[in-house]
């Protein structure tokens, strides 16, 4: 009986362990990782954010992967913004991109410190692309996603996170509402 | 008549001592390290590794030893009048006024450490480092000596300003960037852009490249 209830504790604790664990995510808005795109060919912004480093980051290395659209026709990135600290990069999101930070990036833990924003855009409507997955994942070249803190530039190794444009439960929504409005 | 000539004599002697006093002497004096090799960092603003981490520990330092045509340690010798440069012209450093500073003045030996950073660009891998004195590269004992070749010390240098132009700038960003997230055997790999000497030109050395972009001599 022990036994199981200090395994039932220990399963309890995993989730907290876990969420502690430093993230790599893109967000459309303040925690908010799904998002409706205003139209085809309308600009709207997407923010990477390192979530939960309790270290100064100095540097990131990641790629964006878009696995439903590997040739990325449905989505696009017009240009890239760097927050102040940020002073050199290499690469593309889609490619492999690199960006090195200092000052380093706050730390704070629990907090959210944005890496860089990007312009997007979608060539079509969302009801073609439900459900399309902004992935993030390793670097290309080094086959990590990883950043690094200071002092030394040591490494650490976050979670990559997939991000979702045109749920299809918003999408849902729209249509149900479309479908009340239209008995009208 | 003997009476002059001993005076001459004298009078010579006198002269040559005091020509020879407290001036460095190339061929007498040395210089060496507290370990080998050493792998120094370096940057134009003089704010990268300390020379005291050239072999990993916080410790470790180059050491010379001053001396006049005598023997003699030439004491007092101030901080900045040092110079160093590559043995190898090929590999020749971009170096910054002063490049670095002793530990001390010159001590009644003529001993001094240096265990700061060097301010400075450029790569130096193989062939060494020669380190001057009040103008005065320091040489090798004899015969070396006589031909001019000087004491090379076992010091690799690397630096974010990989072009060696004093300054860490986009051209540098254009050599790093080549040899990003790769390691021997790629012909891509360039050992100039590992700052952390682990042999792959990776995130952590991009981040200190990052760190002393668009710094220059001061």
């Amino acid at each position: 009986m022990k036994r199981v209830l200090l395994m039932f504790t220990m399963a309890l604790l995993i989730p907290g362990v876990l969420s502690a664990e430093p993230t790599v995510g893109l967000y459309f808005d303040v925690g908010v990782m799904g998002h409706t795109p205003p139209g085809p060919d309308t600009a709207f912004e997407v923010y990477l954010y390192i979530h939960n480093a309790e270290s100064y980051i100095t540097a990131v290395e990641y790629q964006l992967l878009t696995p439903d659209d590997p040739a990325h026709a449905y989505f696009g990135i017009t240009d890239v913004e760097y927050p102040e600290g940020a002073s050199v990069t290499l690469g593309h999101p889609f490619t492999g991109h690199a960006i090195t930070y200092w000052p380093p990036l706050g730390g704070i833990t629990q907090g959210y410190n944005l890496m860089c924003t990007y312009m997007c855009y979608t060539t079509v409507e969302c009801g073609q692309i439900l459900d399309y997955h902004l992935v993030i994942a390793p670097h290309p070249g080094s086959g990590e996603l990883r950043c690094t803190f200071a002092p030394d530039n040591d490494k650490l190794y976050p979670i990559g996170m997939t991000s979702v444009l045109c749920p299809s439960e918003i999408a849902t929504e729209e249509e149900s509402w479309g479908a009340i409005k239209s008995l009208y | 008549m003997f009476k002059g000539k001993v005076l001459l004599f004298s009078l010579l002697l006198v002269f040559a001592t005091s020509a020879f006093a407290g001036d460095v002497d190339d061929c007498l004096s040395e210089c060496g390290l507290s370990c080998e090799p050493m792998t120094i960092p370096t940057c134009p603003a003089g704010d990268f590794k300390n020379i005291s981490e050239g072999c990993g520990g916080t410790n470790d330092y180059i050491w010379v030893r001053i001396v006049d045509g005598t023997g003699t340690g030439v004491q007092g010798i101030p901080w900045p009048d040092y110079w160093l440069n590559a043995c190898d012209p090929a590999q020749e450093l971009c170096l910054c006024s002063p490049p670095m500073n002793a530990d001390s003045l010159t001590n009644e030996d003529g001993e001094t450490t240096f265990s700061n950073e060097i301010a400075g660009g450029g790569c130096t891998l193989t062939g060494g480092i020669w380190i001057a004195c009040q103008g005065k590269i320091l040489l090798d004992d004899p015969p070396e000596c006589e031909l001019g070749d000087p004491i090379c010390l076992n010091i690799i240098i690397v630096s974010p300003d990989l072009t060696g132009e004093c300054i860490c700038d986009l051209s540098d960003l254009g050599v790093f960037g080549d040899s990003y997230n790769r390691a021997p055997p790629d012909p891509a790999y360039d050992p100039c852009c590992d700052y952390t000497g682990d042999d792959i030109c990776d995130l952590s050395d991009f981040a200190f490249f990052g760190e002393h972009y668009q710094h220059r001599c001061l």
